[in-house]
């Protein structure tokens, strides 16, 4: 039994070590783990019991996990309503989900998309909203504050969401995240609950570095610095609300749920 | 009264035991020895007069100086083990048990618990740091020398305030390690606030609305932190938390001796008061701990991990059950 905890570690430690930086893959292969051993029937059963047990729950996570979306989008349908705008930032298949069963539930609404550059989210997203027929505009980043007034709310996914209660997103969410707070906005944030990882960043530099190069386009002198960071931290102040497969939670439930499984 | 339990009240009344953990341990070690000196009187049980016995000694400690937090969760807790005792022990054998589970008490819920909070919180420090403590607390203290160990590169800056000057002593080991530090009393710390990179406090208890009960001056340093953007972290072990909920300092508190206020120990001619200090309209408060609100707080570590401040009722509903902390 030992033997299997310690080849489940290997091949989990494996997986993370394919993408060093990325915290949903790291938190969902700890929370896997902490799912899958957590029975104390391992000790008691025979081998083969105990390892069809693990294979059960194994496939129980799993199954949760793809099941996560649906639920997601449908426990954020009572808070779309009828003739609202919502802003979205960055490319997240879960709100997409959020959006598109909306959609198809004959909602009218409006989404305003930020560019989301350099990584060019914006333009991905507008064109999935397009097929569904719903009515997109596309803002500059820098335009958030401007158009802040005709929003009636923030969605954004998360990379991951921390044991504070904030998330860790693509860079520019908490930009828009103290402006929707300081107009009174709701910040709706979707994510899974395999992606709450046990980290606890003080400030924004508190993280393991994200980076990737941008593109300016022009070619820059070589004494100017670039800030590349891709992601950055938002703090559970400014978050309204977390939708998950474990239901509508506010900000400092996540450390209660992170408490009652690690421990 | 037993000796060790006479001796370590008149240390509680003379200052010399100061701090939540020193002051628990103490009291611990000290019911240990009365417990293996008891024998159970003729016609009683075991269980009610041992029980009958732990409550005067809580009283008379009482007397020397009021229990802090940490000391009546452990009382508490030998409370409950003595009632939990099996019948059918013999008394050596009961007595034993209790020694062993007042022995694990502090072994598994201070000591071992404190460097469990020191290898949480030393990776919260970076090199370049300035870290801010307040007043003397053990974790604190045992946290910069593990991040000193580390080979962290960083600055300490203690602030003090009177008429206790905890911090001094503090100050005096610090040094004496190797850190750099700056020393200051607590009207300089706005100014010293911009500086600092992080704040690391003691507490002598966390309420269960995140309230950080600690050390007079404590929420005055929190919340200046706040103003500036810096991060305040408490280390605490989780046997110290409590279900009581508080709102401001002055509904639940301790009274320290008045006349420390007016007068400066050792300088014997300071006197600015002079008469006026008898005066009926004049009296003289000295507070010895206050609230912390939960929002000036950016993190708890304790033995259980990093935690935000309102999960402070969760690790009071999953761990301390019963009030049994095992």
């Amino acid at each position: 039994m030992m033997e299997l905890e310690i080849e489940l570690k290997k091949a989990s430690d494996s997986l993370k070590s394919w993408d060093t930086t990325s915290i949903s893959l790291t938190a969902g292969c700890d929370l896997f783990m902490r799912y899958v051993t957590r029975t104390s029937a391992l000790e008691y059963e025979d081998f083969n019991s105990a390892k069809s047990r693990l294979i059960e729950r194994a496939e129980k996570f799993g199954e949760i996990s793809y099941k996560a979306r649906r639920i997601i989008a449908m426990l954020s349908q009572d808070f779309i309503f009828d003739g609202c705008t919502i802003l979205v930032h960055g490319f997240s298949r879960v709100v997409l989900e959020v959006l598109k069963t909306a959609a198809q539930n004959k909602k009218l609404f409006r989404v305003l998309c930020t560019e989301g550059r350099p990584d060019r989210t914006g333009l991905r997203l507008s064109n999935e909203l397009a097929k569904l027929d719903v009515p997109v505009k596309l803002l500059i980043d820098s335009a958030v504050a401007y158009s802040m007034d005709e929003i009636d709310m923030v969605f954004v996914g998360a990379d991951g969401v921390v044991e504070s209660g904030g998330i860790i997103n693509m860079m520019g969410t908490y930009q828009i995240a103290l402006v929707a707070h300081s107009m009174n906005k709701p910040v709706y944030v979707a994510a899974e609950s395999y992606k709450f990882a046990r980290l606890y960043p003080l400030d924004q530099k508190d993280m393991a570095p994200a980076l990737r190069p941008i593109d300016f386009g022009v070619p820059i002198p070589s004494k100017v610095e670039v800030e590349t960071s891709a992601r950055d931290y938002t703090p559970p102040q400014y978050l309204t609300l977390l939708f998950t497969d474990l239901g509508v939670l506010t900000p400092s439930v996540v450390s209660d749920e992170l408490i009652q499984l690690y421990l | 009264m037993h000796r060790a339990v006479y001796k370590v009240g008149l240390q509680y009344l003379a200052g010399d035991i100061t701090g939540g953990n020193a002051r628990c341990i103490a009291m611990l070690q000290a019911f240990s020895e009365a417990i293996r000196d008891y024998t159970t009187p003729a016609e009683k049980t075991l269980t009610r007069d041992l029980t009958a016995k732990i409550g005067s000694y809580v009283s008379f400690l009482i007397e020397c100086r009021p229990l802090s937090i940490s000391m009546g969760n452990a009382i508490r807790f030998l409370k409950n083990r003595i009632a939990k005792l099996p019948l059918t022990l013999s008394e050596s054998e009961a007595k034993t048990s209790l020694c062993l589970d007042i022995d694990r008490f502090i072994n598994e819920k201070i000591i071992l618990a404190d460097r469990v909070i020191v290898r949480h919180a030393s990776t919260k420090i970076r090199d370049g740091d300035v870290l801010l403590t307040y007043g003397s607390s053990c974790v604190v203290e045992m946290l910069l020398s593990h991040a000193l160990e580390l080979g962290k590169k960083f600055h300490v800056v203690i602030v003090d305030s009177r008429p206790k000057l905890e911090g001094q002593s503090l100050l005096r080991r610090l040094v004496a390690n190797g850190l750099n530090c700056t020393y200051t009393h607590l009207n300089a710390v706005s100014y010293i606030m911009h500086e600092v990179t992080r704040v690391f406090l003691g507490a002598s208890s966390i309420l269960s609305n995140g309230t950080v009960y600690s050390r007079v001056g404590t929420a005055a340093v929190a919340m200046v932190a706040n103003a500036f953007s810096v991060p305040v972290l408490i280390c605490c072990e989780a046997y110290k938390f409590h279900e009581r909920v508080q709102l401001d300092s002055i509904c639940f508190n301790e009274l320290g001796d008045p006349q420390a206020v007016a007068k400066v120990s050792g300088r014997g001619d300071v006197n600015y008061l002079g008469s006026l200090g008898n005066k009926d309209n004049l009296q003289l408060l000295n507070l010895m701990y206050d609230a912390t609100p939960s929002e000036y707080i950016s993190m708890i570590v304790t033995d259980y991990g990093m935690i935000p401040p309102t999960s402070v009722p969760v690790i009071v509903r999953e761990y301390c059950r019963d009030q049994l902390w095992i």
